[in-house]
């Protein structure tokens, strides 16, 4: 292209193009950088976060370990909860306190801190576990049909069924509701399929053998039970 | 062409272009420009993280190191093969992978300084006795393979998935009220009422006739076939009949007798005791052993000893550490021992590495070589062994050797100056005597040796014993004559015959007591014993296994219903059984059973939730593997 064009041409083409875009290109590399900067300081300031929640998460784990201190674990868990709720470290600090207050049979704190922990979004993947442990609390605190709002309703083939059916089961025989209650067990033992924890399957058929017998007189009803 | 770059580099373009590719450098590096290439293909990726070949052979051998330990010898290495552990190896590199992606997207981390914090307190890295220091680590570090860089990513990872899986596994409870409701149900009894119905009454009324029975016999007549047996004769060459056969020379013995006692060395053994003050941060050792020193006696060490030494072992027995040559101890100590004269000679104190020793010599003997009469026996001995060894494997060898070509074990015999010996007839199960070696029975069932006729080679049977053997007979597997079979069959008969009478009997009875028919009623018309068992717990040990079990699974008798079932028992006698009563047992709240039970459910509970937990994970997962492990794959999702 140097052929037919001298350099003072050349420059002047350049000069040219520079007058007409550079103020243009000087603000876009301008915003950019600015982006870019204001970017990774945001992300550098959300990993120094992390990294703070997650010590103080890793100091509450140590002091779990040791008995008789629970006090301490109370200390770390409230504090992660208060300064660092959105995230995960708060969550799990919320969850332990809960299984503190239930050894301390404690219902209504427990119920409240499963409440807390779900309302503060987290990771979609800890939500049917927060909600299991919250029917479990309502379930023990006499709250029957609290107990059995909280427990999501999934499909079948879903991971949780089995245990999600056996709790629920477990709810309806308190109430006396005992069709609804072999219903629940029956769905467990059709999750819990037969590669499943035999332990588990034991126990659920435990469970529906302590159900009493269906309100038939049908000759074949015995039959059901198994 | 460089040289016309160097021209254009003059223009203002190249200056861009260059300033371009200077840019593009020191922000990613050269390895952005080019593909990754010539690298393995993954065997599979979680969620988009690939997993190499080598990351599943290092995997493999931890799993086999972990299954070594965890099973001891009771394994054998071949089910551990490469092969084997391949599928469990992949299936945890997933499970970790999904894991660690999962904690990754929650922002669960470990901060630089808890690294460093966890690093130092790790005992792995301290010195015996000593604290932290870099060089150790660093070298320990060394000795596993890995640089603390890659150390460091490692102790990151595991720490956010421990902190998950604290976080979810760690937090499962069961409430009261769970526990409560699974103590009734581990505490239940139940009393139930049943009838036996014997087979045996069944089968003697039944009477095959001789059609039956011949039919039977035509139909099932691989089933009464004779059993296939041989017979075998063999040498036997054995180390202890050669050991007795060996006379040795007194002038041998008296040979070997006199090179062992040149080249013994006698030595002196002293018994010690010691009293020891460790060490300690502020150096009051060395006044307190010489507060020690000035108080001990002869009479006094050992009770002083027992009441000051740090050397909790030998303090018990007054400071005794037994017998020493000079190389048990510490240098410092056997030289403090070797100059003690007399017994009860007690040291000043000495300086060793472990603290201040005061030493006191209880015993000193010298060893002498023991006579020739006490040691001819042992000697006689050693020597038979010696030679009948040799003569053991030259005749092994000799044995193998002339056996190989021979047709028959007399000519081999003859030779060697051994007999041939026999065996009675016996069958795959093996007979009496070298009959019961597997090893003899696998040989003298193989073709070779039964249809070839050849001789087998030698079998070692042990160390000290080796056979040779053929077959002399071999009786195959014929069908048995019907006379002799007929007892037998009219036993399978009635047995099977009563088997569907009693089973549809039972079943019939069932149904009466279902429809409302007393079960004592039937049990009178059939004049059987009605059995009343009461308040049975699940583990009660004083009732018939399957009834129990069979009265734990029917559902409580209520609304009219009545709750019976039919049980196949042991024997083949069927039982009818009615449940007459379920009673929930609330268990002690303090007692311990109780305390068990919620133990028990306290911990498998948060293994269950993280299970449960990890498969939800894989459920939403995008896992892919490759073709060669594609059988695999659909035992993953």
């Amino acid at each position: 292209m140097a052929d037919y064009r001298t350099e003072e041409e050349q420059i002047e083409l350049i000069k040219k193009w520079w007058n007409e875009n550079g103020k243009a290109i000087v603000i876009g590399t301008l915003v950019s950088l600015v982006v870019f900067f204001g970017w990774t300081t945001w992300q550098s300031h959300q990993r120094a976060r992390n990294e703070s929640a997650a010590d103080l998460y890793q100091q509450m784990l140590n002091a779990s370990q040791l008995t008789e201190n629970s006090e301490k674990v109370a200390g770390f868990a409230e504090q992660l909860r208060k300064e660092f709720p959105d995230t995960t470290y708060g969550v799990f600090a919320a969850l332990q306190l809960a299984k503190d207050a239930v050894a301390a049979s404690d219902l209504p704190r427990a119920a409240s801190l499963l409440e807390w922990a779900r309302a503060q979004k987290p990771d979609p993947s800890l939500v049917p576990l927060i909600s299991f442990r919250l029917a479990q609390v309502q379930y023990a605190q006499g709250e029957f049909d609290k107990a059995l709002a909280s427990i999501p309703s999934i499909k079948d083939g879903d991971t949780w069924q089995v245990v999600f059916s056996e709790l629920r089961g477990d709810i309806y025989r308190a109430q006396k509701k005992f069709g609804e209650a072999r219903d629940s067990y029956n769905a467990a033992l059709k999750n819990a399929g037969t590669s499943s924890d035999q332990e588990q399957r034991a126990n659920i058929e435990t469970k529906l053998s302590g159900l009493p017998n269906p309100a038939t007189s049908a000759p074949s009803a015995p039959e059901e039970v198994k | 062409m460089l040289e016309l770059i160097r021209e254009k580099m003059k223009g203002v373009f190249a200056t861009v272009i260059v300033g371009f590719f200077c840019a593009v450098f020191a922000l990613w590096g050269v390895e952005s420009l080019f593909e990754r290439s010539g690298q393995a293909q993954p065997v599979a990726t979680v969620n988009g993280e690939e997993i190499t070949e080598p990351e599943i052979a290092q995997t493999t051998k931890v799993m086999r190191q972990r299954y070594i330990q965890m099973l001891g010898g009771k394994v054998d290495p071949a089910f551990l093969n490469d092969q084997m552990l391949r599928e469990p190896a992949l299936d945890s590199i997933i499970s970790r992978k999904l894991l660690q992606g999962q904690a990754d997207s929650m922002n669960m981390t470990v901060g630089p300084e808890t690294l460093d914090r966890e690093i130092v307190q790790d005992p792995t890295f301290r010195e015996d006795g000593k604290g932290f220091s870099v060089d150790y680590y660093k070298e320990k570090l060394r000795s596993f393979g890995i640089t603390p860089t890659m150390y460091r990513v490692q102790l990151q990872e595991q720490m956010a998935l421990d902190q998950l899986q604290q976080g979810i596994a760690g937090t499962a409870f069961v409430t009261s009220a769970q526990v409560d409701s699974a103590a009734a149900l581990a505490g239940q009894t139940r009393s139930f009422d049943y009838i036996q119905l014997p087979v045996q009454n069944v089968m003697d009324g039944i009477n095959p006739d001789e059609q039956a029975i011949e039919q039977y016999y035509k139909d099932h007549s691989n089933e009464f076939m004779t059993e296939e047996k041989v017979s075998i004769e063999y040498l036997d060459l054995n180390k202890n009949d050669l050991q007795k056969s060996i006379q040795l020379e007194e002038q041998d013995i008296r040979a070997s007798y006199d090179q062992e006692a040149a080249s013994f060395k006698p030595s002196t053994e002293r018994r010690a005791a010691h009293i020891l003050i460790e060490t300690r941060p502020d150096g009051s050792e060395k006044t307190q052993i010489e507060k020690i020193r000035m108080q001990v006696n002869k009479d006094n060490f050992a009770s002083l000893a027992k009441q000051y030494s740090n050397d909790k072992e030998s303090a018990g027995q007054g400071g005794d550490v037994g017998f020493t040559k000079g190389e048990t101890f510490v240098p410092e100590f056997e030289a403090a021992v070797a100059s003690l004269a007399a017994p009860g000679d007690i040291s000043e104190p000495v300086k060793t590495e472990f603290g201040y020793h005061i030493i006191q010599l209880l015993e000193k003997r010298d060893t002498a070589f023991p006579s020739y009469e006490e040691r001819k026996a042992d000697i006689e001995k050693q020597l038979k062994q010696a030679k009948a060894s040799a003569i053991y494997a030259e005749k092994l060898d000799q044995l193998a050797e002339s056996t190989y070509s021979a047709g028959d074990l007399a000519g081999p015999a003859s030779e060697l100056g051994m007999s041939v010996q026999k065996t009675t007839a016996f069958g795959r199960r093996g007979g009496a005597g070298i009959a019961g070696q597997q090893k003899v029975i696998d040989a003298a069932f193989s073709s070779d040796l039964i249809d070839s006729g050849k001789n087998s080679q030698a079998i070692e049977l042990s160390a000290d014993r080796a056979v040779v053997l053929r077959v002399s007979n071999h009786e195959i597997s014929r069908p048995r004559e019907l006379v002799d079979a007929k007892s037998e069959i009219v036993g399978k008969i009635k047995t099977e015959q009563a088997a569907t009478v009693i089973r549809d009997k039972a079943e019939a009875i069932k149904k009466k007591v279902q429809s409302g028919v007393a079960l004592k009623s039937i049990a009178d018309e059939e004049k059987l014993a009605l059995v009343s068992v009461k308040a049975k717990s699940r583990t009660a040990k004083d009732v018939d296994a399957d009834l129990l079990a069979t009265s734990f699974k029917l559902g409580m008798p209520a609304n009219n219903s009545i709750s019976v079932d039919s049980v196949l028992l042991a024997k083949g006698d069927y039982a009818i059984l009615q449940l007459a009563e379920v009673n929930d047992v609330q268990l002690d709240k303090s007692g311990e059973e109780y305390k068990a039970l919620q133990q028990k459910l306290d911990s498998s509970t948060g293994n269950v939730e993280f299970s449960l937990y990890e498969q939800q994970l894989r459920q939403s997962a995008k896992i892919v593997l490759q073709k060669n492990n594609a059988d695999s794959a659909e035992a993953k999702n």
